[in-house]
Formats: structure tokens, C-alpha cells, sequence
């Protein structure tokens, strides 16, 4: 129900600002109310238990450290707390394997080609990213997805769907591209 | 020099960044710039918030379930070296994580005397202890009990659970800020008591903080808890 969906972000946002004033208790309800969520997403990036328990406690450990960071005009706090855990998981896959491999996926900084005129607006809310994704190629769909989800590199993706490296980057980046363009229509 | 040209293609040049950024893909020293550069820039930290929000449905994806019941205890004691008691003024275990074990615990040794202390307790000598275990399969502890008929007492020890001889309990002795120090090592017989060394007791007063980790079997090998901690409490007066 969109009401208590509200009332839960209007809750968790007052449990994060009372976080940043080092109140403990409201860490422990934020934690009863998230960590399931997070954990999740421990899980499903890392695909290891005692990873993701791992990972779970520097998570808890970081939003209690930059909670007085958290504004809510930029996003939501589930959004917010859920970006901390990605990032972090997205951290540790990329050290696991980061040496070799990351040599080769060093890659040149992205120079799209599209009218940047169109990415330009910055106000407009959007359509939803659902909408959009259907409107790319069902595999360049994917990608961007299990990229998100899963955490996948341009390495992996590029074996995954058994292209070159440089085409997965360009699939991505031109997928980024319209992604915009779609929800700033 | 900056023309309105180049800062478009600076802006959409940030905006696939961006979006490169919040889906993940960019390898570590990259990622590490981008962090970076988020820490300074207020424009580029609206283009990443944009895009986590415009990506938050992928968040559905993500299917929630339940962390281990000790992990909240160990965030807590990595922030604050001691967890936080739920009961003002409380003696020791009170700590969260305990009392859900020990209702578990609880439970079954209700069950089991129901069931007969006659079965509860293995067959004794006569006039040697009689010892059950009492546990569950969710608690990281069990309660080892010993039963002396003669004297009518029940001396109740809490071990680790698990396979036999793979952890230990430990007990540590927190006071203000300062790091733990080791108390004693539970035995997993469940035959006894802590004693207390020499030098510690006198800092066995009211307000020092008790807890005990889970840690390799004989205690932490390197002097300062290294498993989480099962149950802390306060020193009461």
C-alpha cells in the first residue's frame, strides 16, 4: 500500500537522522527494519554466507558512520541505505579479482556519441526505468540488469554473452545513453 | 577554455560515468576516482543520486532474508566495543541476543523436564553429577547443567554449542573505552566456574561491562575477542 510505504520512508528517514545524532536505539530499529533487505543483497551480489555476513557489518558499521550524510531531497532512504550495501559488496568483488584482470578492463573514459542536448535536462522526473529497459534489446536489457543486480564487471558480462570486451562497454554506455534519454522524455 | 559545447559533452560524458558508476561495472581504480571526485562535487554527486534512484527498481530483485541472529551484537561491539542493554541498570546477560537464545533454551529444557527428568540426565554413578545439555539449534550457545543429587543443586554453565571442541566460550572484562581483557575461557564440561585472576579482581566492580565471545576452541588466540559476542551485561551493584 502506497500509505504505508510513505510512512515507512518517513520512518526510516527520522531513524537515520537520529542515527547521525549517535542514538543507539534508533540504530537497532533501523538495523531490525533493513538488514533483512540488505542482507539480501549481500547475499545475491556476493554469493557467499560468511562473505556477506562479513560484508553486512561494515555495512551497519558505515551507515552509522555517515548517517549525518544522508539527505533526504536526494534519495529515499531505502535507496540510500541500498546503495551503501552495493557499494560496498561491488568493493569487495572488485578486489577479489581485481590484479590481471582489472588491467585489461581499464578502460578508456566514456565518450558517447548521442546529442548531449538531450541528456541536458536534469528536472524532468522521468518515466519509470521498467518502461525504458523494455526498449532496449532484450540482451543489452539484461546486461544492464545482472550488471546492477548481480554486480557484474565488463569482463564477466563480456564472457557472459560472448562478446568483446570493448562491445559490452559500448552496449552498456549506449544503453546508459537511451536509458536517459527514455526517462527524461 | 570552457564553451557551451564542452560543457554538454562534459555533462553527458558525466552522465554515462555516472550511470557506469551506479550500475557497477567500472573495475576498482575507477571506481575508487569516481568516489573520489563524489566527495567535492555537488553536480556529479545529483547525476549518481539521479541515477540510483532512476535504477531503484532493480532493488526488487534483491530477495530479503534474515542475517544470522548474532551479527547485530557484533556491529554493535566493533562501533561501540560493548552492546547497547535494552534493560536499564541490568546484571549480566542482558543482552538481546542472550535472552532469545536462552527463550529457545529455555523452552526446550521445559520440554525435555516435562518429558521426565528421569531421561533428562544420563545414568548416573552413584553420587556423581548428572549432566544434561540444553540448547537449541539456533543459539550459538547451549547451557550445560550438572545435577547433584545429594546436595538438590543445579549448576548451570553456558559452553558453545556445536560440534565438541570446535569453540569456546570466553569471558572479557570491558571498563570504559579501553579493549577487553580476558576473563577465563568457559569449560565445555560444563564442570564449574571462572576463576578470576588475581590481578583482575578488584576490577570486577560495578559498572564494567561483562561480555562473552564465541571464539576457536580454548579461547581467543590473540588476547582481544575475535568471535562475536553472544551475551554482555553491566555489573550491577
Amino acid at each position: 500500500m502506497a500509505g504505508n510505504d510513505d510512512r515507512d520512508e518517513a520512518d526510516a528517514a527520522r531513524l537515520i537522522a537520529e542515527v547521525a545524532l549517535a542514538d543507539r536505539k534508533a540504530f537497532a530499529t533501523l538495523y531490525r527494519q533493513t538488514s533483512r533487505k540488505l542482507f539480501g543483497v549481500c547475499l545475491r551480489m556476493l554469493q557467499d554466507r560468511a562473505d556477506a555476513e562479513e560484508a553486512l557489518q561494515e555495512i551497519y558499521i558505515k551507515v552509522w558512520n555517515s548517517a549525518g550524510a544522508y539527505r533526504a531531497d536526494m534519495a529515499r532512504p531505502m535507496t540510500w541505505l541500498i546503495a551503501i550495501a552495493r557499494n560496498h559488496a561491488l568493493d569487495m568483488l572488485r578486489r577479489r579479482r581485481q590484479a590481471a584482470v582489472e588491467l585489461d578492463e581499464a578502460g578508456e573514459i566514456a565518450d558517447p556519441q548521442a546529442d548531449p542536448e538531450e541528456m541536458a535536462v536534469l528536472t524532468s522526473e522521468g518515466r519509470r526505468i521498467e518502461d525504458c529497459m523494455q526498449q532496449l534489446e532484450t540482451d543489452r536489457a539484461e546486461a544492464v540488469r545482472s550488471a546492477y543486480v548481480e554486480g557484474l564487471s565488463y569482463l564477466e558480462l563480456a564472457g557472459l554473452h560472448g562478446v568483446p570486451l570493448n562491445t559490452m562497454r559500448t552496449w552498456l554506455r549506449r544503453s546508459l545513453i537511451k536509458l536517459r534519454e527514455c526517462m527524461d522524455r | 577554455m570552457t564553451t557551451p559545447e564542452n560543457k554538454r559533452s562534459d555533462r553527458s560524458r558525466d552522465e554515462v560515468l555516472a550511470g557506469e558508476y551506479v550500475l557497477g561495472v567500472l573495475p576498482l581504480p575507477d571506481r575508487l576516482r569516481v568516489e573520489h571526485r563524489l566527495r567535492e562535487d555537488k553536480a556529479f554527486q545529483a547525476i549518481v543520486a539521479r541515477w540510483q534512484e532512476n535504477l531503484a527498481s532493480f532493488n526488487n530483485d534483491y530477495a530479503a532474508e534474515a542475517p544470522p541472529s548474532w551479527l547485530y551484537a557484533s556491529v554493535e561491539t566493533k562501533l561501540f566495543q560493548k552492546p547497547v542493554s535494552e534493560e536499564p541498570g541490568g546484571l549480566i546477560w542482558n543482552s538481546l541476543t542472550f535472552w532469545r537464545g536462552l527463550t529457545l533454551v529455555s523452552l526446550s529444557a521445559a520440554i525435555l523436564f516435562a518429558a521426565g527428568a528421569g531421561g533428562l540426565f544420563r545414568n548416573p554413578q552413584p553420587g556423581a553429577p548428572v549432566v544434561a545439555t540444553l540448547g537449541s539449534e539456533t543459539s550459538s550457545i547451549s547451557l550445560v547443567t550438572l545435577f547433584d543429587r545429594q546436595s538438590g543443586r543445579l549448576r548451570v554453565t553456558p559452553v558453545a554449542a556445536g560440534a565438541e571442541k570446535s569453540k569456546s566460550l570466553e569471558l572479557w572484562l570491558i571498563e570504559g573505552d579501553s579493549a577487553p581483557a580476558p576473563l577465563g575461557v568457559f569449560p565445555d564440561t560444563g564442570d564449574g566456574s571462572i576463576v578470576i585472576p588475581p590481578d583482575m579482581r578488584d576490577r570486577m566492580k560495578e559498572g564494567m561491562t561483562l561480555a562473552v565471545s564465541l571464539e576457536p576452541f580454548g579461547g581467543s588466540p590473540t588476547g582481544r575477542p575475535t568471535g562475536p559476542v553472544v551475551a554482555s551485561g553491566k555489573i550491577g551493584a
